[in-house]
């Protein structure tokens, strides 16, 4: 069964992959470059000035607390609430050159992720061990969907490059605890018998919710306009709905073409 | 039921085995393409991991 699942999860991934990297070059690549224009005119705003300068500068979501004692260290900025510029401005590190490189990187990036969540589809619809149509292969797609995009991004919303947020691990942390919570409680409410699984199945669906995300007071900061950042997280909802239609019709194409009882 | 029909049948242990090791691997590579904060990683990845809205930077 092991082989079934890598073998149908590896074919759906790879084409899944290469489908949404063609997809996200209609809209959602074009709104990142975009974005990285504003990202570095940020960068920019937060260069050091000479000391001597008379300077308040106060510009959302960075507290800059300079040091005029003399010393020109102006590295003193309060990064906490944003940690926009920690990965990105560390220019020693290794990064795809923009064109080919960048666009093949990505490429096996999105085919990595989508054989990890073609996996997760195919031991999902093992463990429930009913023989399923191409169709109902689609329907678990949209599950999937609405745990790992649809429900995170309620209280995340897919970013740019740029905004401005709150700690980056505490936002990883919500994310999963959003995406288990609502792939279990899909699965309890979809399979449960009696509505007591049920119950549980929307407590763990909308308990992250009640929660709350982790965000940063001023959550409109930086250059990035907000009409970049709403028209992002739109087409990269859509994007990831189109993926996961793809993926469940793939994964279950390629995985119950036996019945699933059977080696 | 028909299993007196088939050859080779599973059980469930064996599907939650195969499932589990489905979930771990998947995890495994979700976590490597859209977790970890390795700069090499987080560079290489990052226009996938902006196009599936994971957390990045």
């Amino acid at each position: 069964m092991i082989q079934r699942i890598l073998f149908a999860a590896i074919f759906a991934g790879v084409l899944g992959g290469v489908f949404i990297s063609a997809a996200q070059h209609l809209k959602v690549t074009p709104l990142i470059l975009e974005a990285e224009t504003y990202e570095e005119m940020d960068a920019g705003a937060a260069t050091p000035e000479p000391a001597s300068a008379p300077h308040d500068i106060s510009i959302a979501g960075h507290d800059h607390t300079h040091d005029h004692a003399g010393t020109t260290d102006n590295t003193d900025h309060d990064h906490a609430a944003t940690t926009a510029s920690e990965h990105h401005h560390d220019e020693n590190a290794w990064a795809p050159q923009d064109g080919f490189e960048r666009v093949s990187y990505t490429l096996l990036a999105n085919i990595v992720i989508g054989v990890g969540y073609a996996l997760l589809l195919c031991a999902g619809i093992v463990l429930r061990g009913k023989d399923i149509t191409i169709r109902q292969g689609m329907i678990w797609g949209m599950g999937g969907f609405m745990a790992f995009s649809l429900f995170p991004a309620l209280g995340l919303p897919p970013e740019l490059p740029g905004s401005v947020a709150a700690p980056l691990e505490a936002r990883q942390i919500w994310w999963l605890s959003a995406a288990i919570g609502g792939a279990a409680g899909l699965a309890l409410i979809a399979f449960g018998k009696g509505w007591v699984y049920k119950l549980i199945g929307l407590v763990a669906i909308i308990t992250p919710h009640i929660y709350g995300a982790p965000h940063v007071e001023e959550a409109l900061g930086g250059a990035l306009p907000a009409e970049l950042a709403a028209e992002f997280a739109i087409a990269s909802i859509i994007t990831s709905a189109a993926f996961w239609l793809v993926l469940g019709g793939l994964s279950c194409a390629f995985l119950a073409r036996r019945p699933l009882s059977q080696t | 039921m028909t299993t007196a029909t088939k050859t080779v049948s599973l059980g469930i242990s064996q599907r939650i085995a195969a499932a589990a090791v489905a979930m771990v691997l998947g995890g495994v590579l979700l976590y490597g393409a859209g977790f970890a904060s390795a700069n090499t990683l987080h560079n290489a990845a990052h226009d996938g991991r902006h196009a599936f809205a994971f957390p990045c930077h």
